[in-house]
């Protein structure tokens, strides 16, 4: 909208809209049903000149969105993914062509083009996708600067993928609305807490469908009584990760179990009354892979963004959106618990890999439908 | 009724033949024009059933079969049929008192009615649910105003398939209420007066000559909102997906954009959806031959009247009722959002805030890039649509014969079948790995998309200026020696213009909202107003959402005010 010759012509369009505007609310509405017995106004000369020119204004605007360096595909969160875009190009000048969206659409995506791929680089907040990706051989190996000081576990044998930040499931707690302040998962399962407690759905969020796959790979079938006192308690799964938030946010429910712990974060320093629990028994840290796919047409372009983000200024980035850094180097910010504080279930990715689908479905065979 | 005005009779291509024989021979661009349409309309919707039946290229009908007799599947049609005909139950109850008021008594004064019935219809269904849900959600709205109690069970009701129902029904019943009150307004006084003097009491003639006569038209009208809510997406992809409640619409969009992809599902449930829309209208078909009721006889009539009496107070009452629920209470919603800080705190006055709006034009956020992008590739898609769609509506009533008729049903289709079916098959066509034409994943996808939707709409305003058009201006210019060009330059397209314009305006409102086909092929980086406003939705930055929904009715609003005064304008030169 910045040249002024389409801008001028728009306005211009829009005047002549506007003529036919009035017919377009009442009679158009008639004729879309069908109903074409009120003849249109008779003519007007005035218009039929000026329409072409706006023609030619708007195509010369589109065809300037083309070209492009580096395709990048992310789930969320879409700020997070946005700033390190855009201190990626102030850094490097490389422009990038982002489609950002949950990890389902992100693989929806991806698996949709597999016909023509496009995508040079993908970002995902689950891990277990990107081992399948790995093993289907549509990802390439790359081991990225920086990477020295990694969490442990963080990062594919191989080198095909890397955790670039990850997060913490823990206990999002609305402090006007909780009767107590829980310690542990079982707390939440509680007489007082009937009605109170929500969980994203498996289905939907990969984090929570890797939390009950770990929380059964720690504690084997007894996990389930877990889950079966929180359903009895009127436990409610539904939908991703955010809508569980915001529902204890809002006050709907007021407690979100194994929900990622950065939103929690943010709707404290939002000054929403929350507070965000890790469980004293334990719990997971999803590390959020990154990989560069087989296909890639801009490798050198992708390889620099992977240098970039695990770079002490992309990594303080995540931590300006409240998500773990992958580095241990890297300080988090007082609201939050280093990788190495949060108290882990014991679970191996491995594990949770082979396992997943089947949990899944027990899971959603006993709770949800 | 509707037929009679669109089937080409032998006057019309009477008509046509000394208006437009061109320079190129009709074969020729009849042709043309079936080649495009083909590509745009036909093809995909062709790839659907190829891809339903045959996934692998070899018929797989067993495979068919075991996704159709699954029991989610079988849940997810009855769901649809089930949504589908509460919305035509909900959108009768709104409509019909409302057309009986307008046609019947002394509300028909009142035309701004007939304006803010528009407003619900033009409201885009995503933002409308969203309002909902953010006014009925637990600790919203209703209930900082009822409280807690009283609100209950208004918020399990809403949050249900009757919920959904409502929201549709409100965006759906002006559909419903213009056929009705046109219907109602066809029917004049003289059957009523008739049993009235026989004798008939109100109810009596309400019930054995009114309702009887209107039946018809109901029946097409009722037809047409169960066919475009079995197709609606906005509410079961905001408010469904919320309670859980899959249909048919939502279950294609998650097997088309959500791993795990599974295209062949998607298409026996887009061919499912169109079967459901088939066999509607073919039980409305049924129906209305059944019946033979003629209340257009052909001479004036005088529009019947009912006096409202002590009612007037009751009936005012229903009004206020209604514009309050299908008006009010999302559009007080998406402001009070809109302005609001924190989500808990609810409406209070030291939660309001503008802060919405700066980060609406901080330029980081995107959403004025997203708005920028919709108005473009809305202007594109209107123009363009606009442009065929003029050619195609004057082959269409000019001719007759098995090509023009192909060429006006497939102009027509994209208008009856689903969205979320024609991107379906737009994805399958121009994503197919033999497709040579690098369309997919650019803007111009966006544009396709709008385009081959939004084509209707401007055949249909261009064919129902033309068909309307008489023989004598032509024939004057044609004696008088005027060419095939100058006769068209100066007195067809003079003439039409109007309709070309209408479509085109209508083409633009509505590709500036357009929700499902943005989603799935809207190319990386590229936002426009509508996924943009979905994507805060589902990020949590609600507020943020509705605040871009704010600057959309805004800019909608003052079009339309610049609109009416241009109209008015107009108008006054015309007589004066």
């Amino acid at each position: 909208m910045s040249l002024p010759k389409p801008l001028r012509s728009l306005a211009l369009l829009a005047a002549l809209a506007m003529i036919a505007v009035a017919c377009a609310d009442a009679e158009e509405l008639q004729d879309a049903v069908g109903e074409t017995d009120d003849a249109m106004e008779p003519a007007d000369d005035e218009p039929a000149d000026d329409a072409p020119a706006d023609d030619d204004a708007t195509e010369d605007d589109a065809a300037s969105d083309e070209g492009g360096t580096l395709v990048f595909y992310s789930a969320g969160p879409g700020g997070l993914a946005n700033d390190l875009v855009e201190a990626f190009t102030a850094e490097t000048g490389i422009e990038v062509e982002m489609f950002q969206s949950t990890t389902g659409d992100v693989l929806g995506r991806l698996e949709a083009e597999m016909n023509n791929p496009i995508a040079d680089i993908v970002y995902l907040a689950s891990w277990v996708p990107a081992v399948n990706y790995k093993d289907q051989g549509r990802t390439q190996p790359y081991t990225p600067a920086n990477t020295d000081d990694l969490n442990d576990g963080w990062a594919d044998p191989d080198g095909h993928f890397w955790g670039r930040d990850g997060s913490a499931l823990a206990m999002t707690i609305n402090t006007d609305l909780a009767p107590s302040i829980p310690e542990d998962w079982e707390d939440l399962a509680a007489p007082e807490w009937e009605g109170l407690v929500t969980m994203p759905d498996p289905q939907q969020s990969g984090t929570a469908r890797d939390f009950v796959a770990a929380f059964l790979d720690d504690r084997g079938d007894s996990a389930w009584d877990l889950f079966d006192a929180l359903a009895d308690n009127g436990l409610s799964i539904e939908g991703s990760n955010r809508p569980a938030i915001d529902s204890v946010i809002s006050g709907a429910n007021a407690a979100v179990i194994a929900g990622v712990d950065y939103m929690g974060y943010g709707a404290i320093e939002d000054g929403e009354p929350v507070e965000t629990v890790l469980a004293a028994s334990g719990t997971i840290v999803t590390p959020r892979p990154m990989f560069i796919t087989e296909w890639a047409e801009n490798v050198d372009e992708a390889q620099a963004f992977m240098d970039f983000v695990f770079s002490d200024q992309a990594q303080q980035i995540v931590v300006n959106r409240r998500l773990m850094p992958s580095r241990t180097s890297i300080e988090v910010d007082p609201i939050m618990q280093p990788f190495d504080a949060v108290p882990l279930l014991s679970y191996d990715w491995g594990n949770i890999e082979a396992t997943g689908d089947d949990v899944l479905a027990e899971f959603v065979s006993r709770y949800v439908r | 009724m509707t037929d009679t005005l669109t089937r080409p009779t032998d006057a019309d291509a009477a008509v046509g033949r000394s208006r437009a024989r061109g320079p190129l021979d009709p074969r020729i661009i009849n042709a043309g024009a079936l080649i495009l349409l083909g590509v745009l309309v036909a093809a995909p919707l062709l790839l659907i059933l190829l891809r339903a039946v045959a996934p692998e290229g070899t018929p797989a009908l067993g495979q068919v079969w075991e996704v159709l007799a699954s029991g989610t599947n079988l849940g997810i049609i009855r769901n649809t049929v089930l949504l589908s005909t509460l919305v035509v139950v909900g959108s009768t109850v709104l409509a019909a008192p409302l057309a009986f008021l307008m046609s019947r008594t002394s509300f028909r004064r009142q035309r701004w009615l007939d304006i803010l019935v528009i407003v619900p219809f033009m409201t885009p269904p995503y933002i409308n649910s969203m309002a909902w849900i953010i006014f009925m959600r637990p600790r919203g709205l209703v209930e900082q105003w009822l409280g807690p109690t009283a609100a209950a069970p208004l918020q399990s009701a809403f949050f249900s398939v009757f919920g959904m129902a409502m929201v549709m029904s409100f965006n759906l019943f002006p559909f419903l209420y213009l056929i009705l009150r046109n219907s109602l307004d066809n029917i004049g006084a003289s059957p009523e007066e008739a049993a009235s003097v026989h004798g008939g009491s109100f109810r009596y003639r309400l019930r054995r000559v009114t309702v009887p006569l209107l039946l018809s038209g109901y029946s097409m009208g009722a037809l047409l909102v169960f066919v475009k809510s079995a197709g609606e997406f906005g509410t079961p992809i905001t408010l469904g997906n919320r309670i859980g409640f899959i249909v048919l619409v939502s279950e294609i969009f998650q097997h088309s954009s959500i791993f795990p992809i599974d295209f062949t599902s998607a298409a026996i449930l887009s061919t499912v959806l169109l079967s459901l829309g088939i066999g509607a209208w073919f039980v409305q078909q049924w129906f209305v031959a059944r019946r033979n009721d003629r209340v257009v006889a052909g001479r004036a009539q005088k529009p019947a009247s009912v006096e409202l009496g002590r009612w007037k107070p009751v009936a005012w009452a229903w009004v206020v009722v209604t514009f309050v629920a299908a008006v009010g209470v999302p559009y007080f919603t998406v402001f009070a959002s809109a302005f609001t800080r924190l989500e808990s705190a609810g409406l209070v006055w030291s939660n309001l805030t503008l802060l919405n709006f700066q980060v609406l034009f901080d330029p980081g956020s995107g959403a004025l890039t997203a708005i920028g992008n919709s108005f473009r590739l809305a202007l594109l898609a209107a123009t363009i649509a606009a442009t065929i769609g003029m050619m195609v509506a004057l082959l269409a009533v000019r001719q007759r014969g098995v090509a023009p008729s192909t060429i006006d049903f497939l102009s027509l289709a994209p208008n009856t079948v689903p969205a979320i079916v024609v991107i379906v098959g737009l994805i399958f066509l121009w994503n197919a790995p033999w497709m040579p034409a690098p369309i997919y994943n650019t803007t111009w996808m966006l544009v396709l998309a709008y385009v081959v939707l939004y084509l209707p709409f401007s055949v249909q305003n261009v064919k129902a200026v033309y068909s309307q058009l008489g023989d004598t201006l032509f024939e004057a210019a044609a004696v008088a020696g005027g060419s095939w060009w100058y006769r068209t330059r100066r007195i067809l397209l003079p003439l039409i213009m109007p309709g070309v314009l209408a479509g085109w305006v209508m083409a633009f409102t509505i590709s500036m909202r357009e929700l499902v086909g943005s989603l799935l092929v809207r190319p990386p980086s590229v936002h426009v107003i509508s996924t943009y406003i979905f994507r805060e939705f589902e990020q949590g930055n609600r507020s943020l959402g509705m605040a871009v929904a704010v600057i959309g009715v805004f800019t909608t609003t003052i079009v339309l005010v610049i609109a009416d005064q241009y109209r008015g304008r107009m108008a006054a030169r015309r007589t004066g």
